[in-house]
C-alpha cells in the first residue's frame, strides 16, 4: 500500500498493460505486416520489407473507397453536430424534472441492438417500406424511391447511433455556461438568434470538439452499419478490410488498409482539433 | 438619469410568494439598495425591474412610462450580474462594445464610446485582453463598463462584489459610488451586507420574506429601525419588552428614561430596541427615575471594547458595550460578574418597534 501511495504511476500500470497488450501491440503487429510482401494465407512477420501493399493503394478504386469513407464520416459528423446541438439546446432548456427522462430517450438508440435497428430502418426506408408506401398512397410518387442500401441509408444509420455521443458532449458544454451570460446578452439588446450565434455557440466549442472527435472516429471505423445498410454499392474502408482479411485472406494488403484508415483518421482529427485549439487558446486558457 | 417607480409589485412561484406588494420610488440620480438575507426577495425584485422576470402583479414605471411589458433591452437597463457574466470569448473591448453593436451604433461612435468608458473604469491599457486574463477587480470593472456604455436609464447591480476579497471590495465600492455620482446615474443595488448598503446608498430598503420592512436613508434605518427584523439586521442586539403607564414606559423593573411618545393605551405592551453602545453603566444599584438597576452576568473583553451582559430585576437581559479608548483602555475592567450596576441611556436611543 505504501509503495502505491508513493508512486501513483503504479496505479496506472494495469491500465497501461491492458492498452499495450490488447491495443498497441496488435496494431503495431498489423502495421508491421503491412510492410511485408503479400503472401496469401501468411500472417507471420518477416524481415523482408516492401512498399508494394501501399503501391496498390494508388489504384483509383481504393482511393475512391477512401474518399467515400471520408465523405460518409464527414457528412455523418456534420449532421450529428447540427442535430446534436439542437437536441442539447432543447434538453438544456427543459425543466430539470423532465430532463433525466429525455436523456434516456436520447440514449435509446444505444440500447437497441444493431440488427434490430437496421431492420427497423429497412421497414421505413425499403422499396416496399412505410415511407414509399405512404408517398405512393398519397400519389406523390409512382415508383418507389430507392433509399435502403445506399450511401444515404448508411449516413442515416450512423447518425442514428452516434447522435447520443454528440448530444451528451454538447450538453456538458451547455451546463458549463453561466446562465447569466445569455441574460446579460439579453439586457444588452441581443435577440434570441444573436444570443445563440454570437454568445452560446462559441462557448459550446469544447463540447462540439469532443463530440466531433468521438463521432468522426466512430464513423471512420464503423463496420456493421455500412455493411448491413449500405449494400454492395456503398463499400467503405472497413468493409474492404474485412474482405481482405476474411474473404481473400490477404492480411498484408488488409493491414495496409488498416494503417491508411488509422493514419487518415488521426491526421484529419489532429489537424482539425489543433486548428481549433489555436483559434480558441487565448480565451479558453486558464480560468 | 431616470426616475423609477414600483407599484404593488408581486411575484409568486407556485405556492411560494417570493415578493409581496413592493412599492417604492427612486428619484433620478439616486442610489437605492435592497438589503436583506438570502431568500428575502431582493434579487427577484431587482430582476422584475430589470425585465428578466415578469411580475405576477404590479407595475414598473421608468420616467412615468409603464414598462412592465417591455423586455430588458427595451427598458434600456444596464445590469451587472452577481457572476459578472462577461463573454469569455470576447476581449474587453468586444465585451464593452456588444451592447452598442446590438443597438447598431456606427463603428466610429462605438470605438469612441468604448474608449471613453474604459478610461473611466481605468482599463484602457487592457482593452485587448480576454476576461480570463484579468484579475477579479478588473473583470468587475469590465462588467460595469459594459453595463454603462449603453447609457442606461437605470444601472442595476446584483451583489456584484460578493466574490471579491474584503480589501478589493472596499476599493470597488468607493469606485462605484464615485462613478454613479459623476455620471448622475440612477442605481439599484442588491446586497446582504449591511455595511455595504449603508456606505453606498442614498436610500436603503430592508427586505424580509418578500416585503419591504423599512425604506429610508442609511441613517434612518441604522439609527431608527422600525421593526425587530430591521433592528436585528442592523446589528442591534438588545430587545426589551415594556408596558405603557401614563406616558412612561416600564421595562426591566423600572421606568425608562423619557420623555417618550406613548403609542397605544395604558397597559399595552411594546417591544423596544437599544444599541449596546448606548447603554451606559455606573457602579452601584441606584433606583432613580430614568435608570435601571442590574446585575452583571458576564464581562467580555473584545480589545477595542468591553461588553457586559446584565440581568435586569424582571429577568430580562441587556447588553452594554463600552469603548476601551483613552485611559480606560489601560485600566482593569470596570465590572466583573456579580457586580451591581445602574444602567441609563439617552431617551432617543430607545427604538419602539412595530409588532
Amino acid at each position: 500500500m505504501s509503495a502505491l501511495r508513493r508512486s501513483p504511476a503504479l496505479l496506472m500500470l494495469p491500465a497501461c498493460l491492458l492498452v499495450t497488450g490488447c491495443l498497441l501491440l496488435p496494431i503495431a503487429y498489423l502495421i508491421g505486416l503491412s510492410f511485408n510482401p503479400p503472401v496469401v494465407g501468411e500472417v507471420e512477420l518477416t524481415t523482408t520489407l516492401t512498399l508494394r501493399n501501399y503501391a496498390r493503394l494508388l489504384d483509383w478504386f481504393y482511393a475512391s473507397v477512401l474518399l467515400k469513407t471520408l465523405w460518409v464520416s464527414i457528412v455523418t459528423t456534420a449532421i450529428s453536430a447540427v442535430l446534436g446541438i439542437a437536441l442539447a439546446l432543447s434538453l438544456w432548456r427543459t425543466p430539470a424534472q423532465w430532463r433525466g427522462l429525455l436523456v434516456v430517450v436520447v440514449l435509446a438508440p444505444l440500447l437497441v441492438s444493431i440488427v434490430a435497428r437496421t431492420f427497423g430502418w429497412m421497414l421505413l426506408l425499403g422499396d416496399a417500406g412505410i415511407i414509399n408506401n405512404a408517398l405512393i398512397g398519397l400519389g406523390v410518387i409512382r415508383e418507389p424511391l430507392h433509399m435502403m442500401f445506399t450511401q444515404g441509408a448508411v449516413i442515416v444509420g450512423l447518425v442514428h447511433v452516434f447522435l447520443p455521443f454528440m448530444v451528451l458532449s454538447v450538453l456538458a458544454a451547455f451546463d458549463r455556461i453561466d446562465p447569466a451570460i445569455p441574460e446579460a446578452a439579453d439586457t444588452l439588446g441581443a435577440g434570441p438568434f444573436t444570443i445563440f450565434w454570437q454568445v452560446i455557440l462559441p462557448l459550446l466549442n469544447p463540447g462540439v470538439a469532443a463530440g466531433v472527435t468521438i463521432v468522426f472516429s466512430l464513423a471512420m471505423s464503423s463496420y456493421v452499419t455500412p455493411a448491413l445498410m449500405g449494400g454492395s454499392s456503398a463499400g467503405v474502408l472497413t468493409t474492404l478490410v474485412y474482405q481482405q482479411l476474411v474473404v481473400t485472406y490477404d492480411w498484408h494488403f488488409g493491414a495496409a488498409l488498416v494503417a491508411v484508415l488509422l493514419a487518415t483518421t488521426l491526421v484529419i482529427l489532429g489537424s482539425v482539433l489543433y486548428a481549433n485549439a489555436v483559434r480558441t487558446a487565448r480565451w479558453m486558457g486558464r480560468r | 438619469m431616470a426616475h423609477v417607480q414600483l407599484s404593488d409589485l408581486s411575484k409568486r412561484y407556485g405556492v411560494f410568494q417570493a415578493v409581496e406588494t413592493v412599492s417604492m420610488e427612486v428619484q433620478s440620480g439616486e442610489f437605492l439598495t435592497l438589503l436583506g438575507p438570502s431568500g428575502c426577495g431582493k434579487t427577484t425584485t431587482l430582476r422584475m425591474v430589470a425585465g428578466l422576470v415578469p411580475p405576477t402583479t404590479g407595475t414598473v414605471r421608468i420616467d412615468g412610462r409603464d414598462v412592465t411589458a417591455l423586455s430588458a433591452a427595451q427598458r434600456g437597463i444596464g445590469m451587472v450580474f452577481q457572476s459578472l457574466a462577461l463573454f469569455p470569448h470576447m476581449t474587453v473591448t468586444e465585451n464593452v462594445a456588444f451592447g452598442l453593436k446590438m443597438r447598431r451604433v456606427a463603428p466610429a461612435e462605438i470605438a469612441r464610446r468604448v474608449r471613453s468608458l474604459l478610461e473611466i473604469v481605468r482599463l484602457a491599457h487592457l482593452a485587448d485582453r480576454y476576461p480570463n486574463q484579468l484579475s477579479g477587480g478588473q473583470q468587475q470593472r469590465v462588467a460595469l463598463a459594459r453595463a454603462l456604455v449603453i447609457e442606461p436609464s437605470i444601472l442595476i447591480l446584483d451583489e456584484p462584489f460578493g466574490a471579491l476579497d474584503r480589501k478589493l471590495r472596499e476599493a470597488m465600492q468607493v469606485e462605484l459610488r464615485q462613478i454613479t455620482r459623476d455620471l448622475h446615474i440612477t442605481a439599484l443595488f442588491v446586497t446582504h451586507d449591511q455595511e455595504e448598503a449603508l456606505m453606498l446608498s442614498d436610500l436603503v430598503a430592508v427586505m424580509n420574506q418578500g416585503r419591504v420592512e423599512q425604506l429610508g436613508t442609511p441613517q434612518e434605518v441604522f439609527r431608527a429601525p422600525r421593526t425587530r427584523f430591521v433592528a436585528d439586521f442592523m446589528g442591534v442586539t438588545n430587545f426589551l419588552k415594556g408596558r405603557w403607564s401614563g406616558g412612561v414606559l416600564l421595562a426591566g423593573g423600572g421606568a425608562l428614561p423619557g420623555p417618550l411618545q406613548q403609542v397605544g393605551a395604558d397597559g399595552s405592551t411594546v417591544e423596544l430596541a437599544i444599541r449596546p453602545e448606548e447603554v451606559l453603566l455606573q457602579p452601584g444599584a441606584e433606583a432613580t427615575t430614568g435608570a435601571l438597576t442590574a446585575a452583571v452576568l458576564q464581562a467580555v473583553y473584545h480589545g477595542t471594547s468591553t461588553s457586559y451582559t446584565l440581568r435586569l430585576p424582571d429577568g430580562q437581559t441587556l447588553m452594554s458595550r463600552e469603548p476601551n479608548d483613552g485611559a480606560s483602555g489601560y485600566a482593569p475592567l470596570r465590572f466583573s460578574a456579580g457586580d451591581a450596576v445602574t444602567a441609563r441611556w439617552r431617551p432617543e436611543a430607545v427604538h419602539l418597534l412595530q409588532s
